[in-house]
């Protein structure tokens, strides 16, 4: 092969990688995405794990997670703002939950993937405060109501384990959350709150450091 | 020994996939503790054999009551390329499988910053008291934000350009270091899982 063939060839695989980055994300950007993605996954370990002994857990720990993770998904949103941010935020959260066996949740949030990007419809929503605020309030509230279908799907086999375990107080807690529709709304009601705010707080956050920064 | 653990950490990982699947199937469907119980003894000789007897015995000791937890830490032992090579056969977009997998990679490194961050907290006095952060606590989250992001987009940045120069956005096919092949113990293991966790549900 000619020199002139090697620099052919480099092109071509230059404008394939060019029309690949366009069409979808860079791998800088996966890197990015992947990275605030872990922090948030841990967060939500972390509150769900101090609060799982409380009767608090229905009511804030969605609310509560979403509050702090609210920072790390508008950096992402403000790095990238690209269409597709929350879907793939909802659908590795249902591959992760597959992985481990839950099926069922995958195909929930992959639904609630695509109607939170119908929500972020429009150019440049990503960037727009007010619109990712919206959008990541949605998400939140599709969460929060997650925890209702796992629930309603596995109910049985999950009192069964309960009253195993000699838990049978913690079941009737949750079948008495779970099982009234004021208790559901004021359970999303108050995590999509709490994600509302957490918006306002990143967004102060980002203004202050991150933009400072030209991190974002 | 050595070879013993060698040769199982050879394992398919579809096979691990599927054990976490049944994992659940038992966790959902078999109602009395002691069955429970089989079932997380069945994981951890399986997870001694894969050379994690530590993990294993810090399941059975703290985690006890996380069978699919248990299950799930099969895919952190497995090395990222093998991981990858096996999902790279699934019909998943590629941005997405590449995400999954530095999302379960970095999580630990995350757990050690979030610990060098706390550390440094400490240090200098922002949680001295939970009554402290208790008074604080918007400022306690803003302090522990703002570095882990940092300390994080540096990792990410790093990484990118590692995989960059080593050819993960060339647009032809890849092929891996690693052999996803199914093997008899392959089969032997899954046929295992499948007779106890159907036994363990009928009964």
């Amino acid at each position: 092969m000619k020199k002139k063939d090697y620099t052919i060839l480099d092109e071509m695989v230059e404008q394939k990688i060019k029309v690949k980055q366009k069409k979808g994300l860079s791998t800088r950007n996966i890197m990015v995405f992947a990275a605030m993605f872990a922090i948030s996954s841990i967060v939500l370990m972390v509150v769900g794990s101090i609060l799982a002994t409380t009767i608090f857990y229905y009511y804030l720990s969605a609310g509560i997670s979403m509050f702090i993770n609210a920072t790390f998904y508008l950096i992402v949103s403000n790095r990238i703002n690209k269409h597709g941010i929350l879907f793939l935020w909802t659908s590795i959260h249902g591959i992760i939950y597959a992985l481990q066996g839950y099926m069922f949740v995958l195909i929930y949030l992959i639904a609630l993937g695509a109607l939170c990007e119908i929500v972020m419809l429009g150019k440049d929503a990503y960037i727009n405060p007010i619109r990712s605020a919206i959008g990541w309030t949605f998400y939140t509230a599709g969460m929060t109501f997650s925890t209702v279908f796992i629930y309603w799907i596995a109910k049985n086999e999950l009192k069964m384990m309960m009253d195993e375990a000699g838990m049978s107080d913690t079941i009737t807690g949750a079948y008495k959350i779970l099982n009234s529709p004021i208790q559901i709304a004021i359970m999303i009601l108050i995590s999509a709150v709490l994600a509302l705010l957490g918006c306002v707080f990143a967004n102060n956050i980002l203004r202050r450091h991150f933009k400072k920064a030209k991190v974002v | 020994m050595n070879k013993i653990i060698k040769f199982f950490r050879e394992v398919n990982v579809f096979v691990l996939f599927l054990i976490c699947i049944l994992t659940c199937v038992e966790v959902f469907f078999v109602s009395k503790m002691i069955y429970d119980i089989i079932y997380i003894f069945l994981l951890f000789i399986f997870m001694s054999l894969l050379g994690c007897i530590k993990t294993g015995i810090k399941f059975l000791l703290v985690y006890a009551i996380l069978p699919i937890a248990m299950a799930g830490a099969f895919i952190l032992e497995i090395p990222s390329g093998k991981v990858t090579e096996a999902l790279r056969k699934l019909p998943i977009p590629n941005e997405i499988l590449l995400t999954v997998i530095v999302v379960l990679r970095f999580i630990p490194t995350m757990i050690s910053e979030f610990s060098d961050v706390s550390t440094a907290m400490r240090t200098r006095g922002f949680l001295r008291s939970p009554f402290y952060v208790l008074l604080r606590p918007l400022r306690t989250i803003e302090y522990l934000i703002v570095p882990m992001v940092f300390r994080s987009l540096k990792i990410a940045d790093e990484l990118a350009a590692s995989c960059i120069v080593r050819g993960i956005e060339s647009p032809y096919k890849k092929n891996s270091y690693y052999l996803n092949k199914v093997r008899i113990l392959d089969i032997f293991i899954l046929l295992v899982f499948l007779i106890t966790t159907i036994i363990l549900v009928i009964l």
